[in-house]
């Protein structure tokens, strides 16, 4: 085995490309909703799933096949909608727009707004949220409605092989080399969730950087499960 | 010759592999077979090197530094004229995005899937827009050409509004003025709006039919006044023959905008110009607009459009899966019909989720996969199911006391449910094993994947027990 590879503090890029998404049958028809377009039902479609399960991960590989603009939920108006739709001159194709997070919309009537807008534009909008589109709590009618017609695809809870991938990928991601052994000591011992592989994963880098440690069973059982 | 020896090598080559990945298999086990060895695909084999192509980056990573040099070991003991092993990815491979995803993780059906039902009109608004001027093109919301008159599904709740409408579109003396077609969300007004203008632009060519939402009308005021511009906005209005506004609703409260909108509508209905305004509520029960405003409103014909029945909701759920030429067994349209009552859009947003779910994954539409791609909608909430939960629906089920569940008795009649329990605690929640062993008495995590691996097995020989497994996964997700 080559020398031992320590990770830069905090800096560090997720691979987020199309090819980097681990396909598994709970995310299955996700990846697969981003590989149609532009051959969507409608105009607006939905990724729903829980915290950290790659609903960005999806956006960025979809706006990279779209070339589709990041909407901001934190800075977009009604009065603003109109210049944040404008698609820049020389652009090719449908128009695009990608909206990370409806949950950060409060403005019921700008989010209804947006939909008739990119629906009237003839491009396409693909959201994300945490739940699905009835769950929302939204209460504006008009919006609830569109939303439940957009084409909504659910990401599930992990299965088994998904997780031992995502947590290799987040190792990977950092640059932090482990051995079989060290997922093979996690896997069984974790919460069986994105988030909780999260968590170890960080957890783990930083422990490893502070002790100048390779991520070792010791250490995991130290960091994760004392 | 050459072809035959050809393909003998070929053949050599992949028994070869094929050898290999036995060997691998057994020697890593099936867990690291199953997530890093199977992706794997050869892809050739030149001057002593083997190619072997994986879908992403980090497994190239990964399979390069924990089983490169087995690979190697394993390959020379097969083939001794190979010196390395060459593992890229497909990402790489392709290079492009128009190479298409040719690694075999896409499990998709790529542009295909949806072409049956798919956004046929994407060219043909411009085409309708080149028709009018360049101010119109502007002004007037683009038509969808999926809202025609020959696709509403006409049933008693909509056939007055659905009546008065075709009148608009067909006649040259329409006796009433304005048409104010009102119902609640999603039962298609805006269907109806639409194909009025879509067929008076096809009969009437030269007709200026401007459609658009209250909300752009709006929109349009406010930018003219802060350009200073209303004369040239009340000009584009004055002039045309029909005027449809939607959703009028939007306007409500907004004084200048109203304002201007009732002078409009005035000069229009005065001049014979036809004028149709679609609401959520009558003009009466409009809030937030004028007196003198809803009184105009409701001088010509007012069309409610009312709430769906069975029948018409089962009527329009099988014109559109014919005109998706979706594969729905009847069951399933009558069941939809049944559950989702609330509006057509939402009727028919459910229907194109379950058929895209259908055609992205690949699978058929049943009853049951209707109820589990749409369970947001069918069910009134989502709770996590907890392992008490669980202990308790398969004690039940299985006639044991609860106290079991955590006993230290092994006898089968006792020890099998509590397996089961362990199983589902696993499928149904996120808990860790060793969380859902402690729940158990006290249990290593050891013991519950040993009861996975146990039910798992038991599932696959016995049809009955995995009948009962798979009932009470049933009753525990609600």
């Amino acid at each position: 085995m080559i020398g031992r590879q320590f990770p830069l503090a905090l800096e560090f890029l997720p691979a987020l490309g199309r090819a980097d998404f681990l396909i598994a049958p709970c995310n299955q028809a996700a990846a697969a909703l981003v590989d149609a377009w532009p051959d969507w039902p409608g105009p607006h479609a939905l990724v729903y799933g829980p915290h950290a399960c790659g609903k960005t991960h999806l956006v960025t590989a979809w706006r990279e096949k779209s070339g589709a603009s990041l909407l901001d939920p934190a800075r977009l108006t009604v009065d603003g909608l109109g210049d944040a739709l404008d698609v820049a001159p020389g652009t090719v194709g449908p128009p695009a727009w990608a909206l990370d997070g409806l949950e950060e919309i409060a403005d019921e009537p700008l989010l209804f707004h947006l939909l008739n807008s990119v629906r009237e534009r003839q491009g396409s909008l693909l959201m994300t949220a945490r739940a699905a589109p009835s769950r929302l709590n939204f209460t504006l009618p008009d919006l609830t409605s569109r939303l439940a017609a957009a084409t909504a695809v659910v990401i599930e809870p992990p299965d088994d092989d998904l997780l031992a991938g995502l947590l290799i990928k987040l190792f990977m991601d950092r640059h932090l080399t482990v051995d079989p052994d060290v997922v093979a000591y996690i896997l069984p011992r974790i919460e069986r969730s994105f988030a909780a592989i999260h968590q170890a994963v960080t957890a783990l880098d930083r422990a490893g950087l502070a002790a100048k440690r390779r991520v070792t069973v010791a250490l995991v059982r130290q960091v994760l499960f004392q | 010759m050459l072809m035959n020896l050809g393909g003998a090598m070929e053949q050599r080559l992949s028994a070869q592999w094929a050898r290999v990945r036995a060997r691998m298999r057994s020697e890593f086990g099936e867990t690291a077979f199953q997530s890093w060895l199977k992706p794997l695909t050869f892809k050739g084999f030149h001057n002593g090197v083997v190619h072997l192509l994986v879908p992403t980056r980090f497994m190239q990573n990964w399979i390069e530094s924990q089983y490169g040099d087995r690979l190697l070991e394993l390959w020379r003991s097969e083939n001794p004229s190979v010196t390395a092993i060459d593992v890229v990815h497909s990402a790489t491979s392709s290079a492009s995005h128009s190479a298409g995803h040719s690694g075999g993780h896409s499990a998709t059906h790529g542009a295909s899937g949806f072409s049956a039902h798919g956004r046929d009109g994407a060219a043909a608004p411009s085409a309708n827009t080149d028709a009018l001027n360049s101010f119109d093109a502007g002004l007037c919301a683009p038509l969808d050409p999926r809202f025609r008159f020959d696709n509403f599904i006409v049933g008693k709740p909509n056939e007055l509004a659905f009546a008065a409408a075709r009148r608009v579109a067909e006649a040259d003396n329409v006796p009433f003025n304005p048409l104010f077609l009102f119902g609640g969300v999603g039962l298609g007004k805006t269907h109806l709006m639409h194909a009025i203008a879509a067929q008076l632009r096809e009969s009437a060519p030269e007709k200026r039919v401007l459609y658009l939402s209250a909300e752009k009308f709006m929109y349009q005021f406010i930018r003219a006044l802060r350009y200073k511009d209303t004369m040239a906005f009340k000009e584009q209005f004055r002039s045309v023959d029909v005027l449809m506004i939607d959703d009028v609703q939007f306007i409500a409260g907004k004084d200048n905008t109203q304002e201007e909108f009732f002078h409009t509508f005035n000069a229009l209905v005065d001049q014979n110009r036809q004028v149709v305004i679609s609401a959520d509520k009558s003009p009466a029960e409009l809030e937030g607009i004028e007196d003198r405003m809803k009184s105009r409103l409701g001088w010509g014909l007012v069309a409610e459009i009312h709430s769906t029945t069975y029948e018409l909701r089962l009527g329009i759920l099988q014109s559109k899966a014919e005109q998706m030429s979706a594969d729905i067994p009847p069951k399933v349209l009558e069941f939809l019909a049944h559950k989702i009552t609330s509006n057509v859009r939402e009727l028919e947003g459910a229907l194109n989720r379950l058929v895209a779910y259908a055609n992205l994954v690949g699978r058929s539409i049943t009853l049951e996969t209707a109820q589990e791609v749409l369970h947001d909608l069918l069910r009134a909430n989502d709770r996590r199911v907890t392992i008490e939960e669980i202990q308790k629906r398969v004690a039940e089920h299985f006639n044991v006391k609860l106290s079991e569940m955590h006993s230290a008795r092994r006898s089968r009649g006792i020890a099998r449910p509590r397996q089961v329990a362990m199983y589902l605690s696993k499928q149904l929640t996120a808990r860790s094993l060793p969380e859902i062993g402690r729940k158990f008495g006290g249990r290593d995590h050891t013991t519950v994947m040993h009861a996975v691996r146990k039910v798992d097995e038991l599932k696959q020989s016995d049809s009955s027990f995995a009948e009962d497994v798979e009932l009470l996964r049933r009753m525990l997700e609600g």
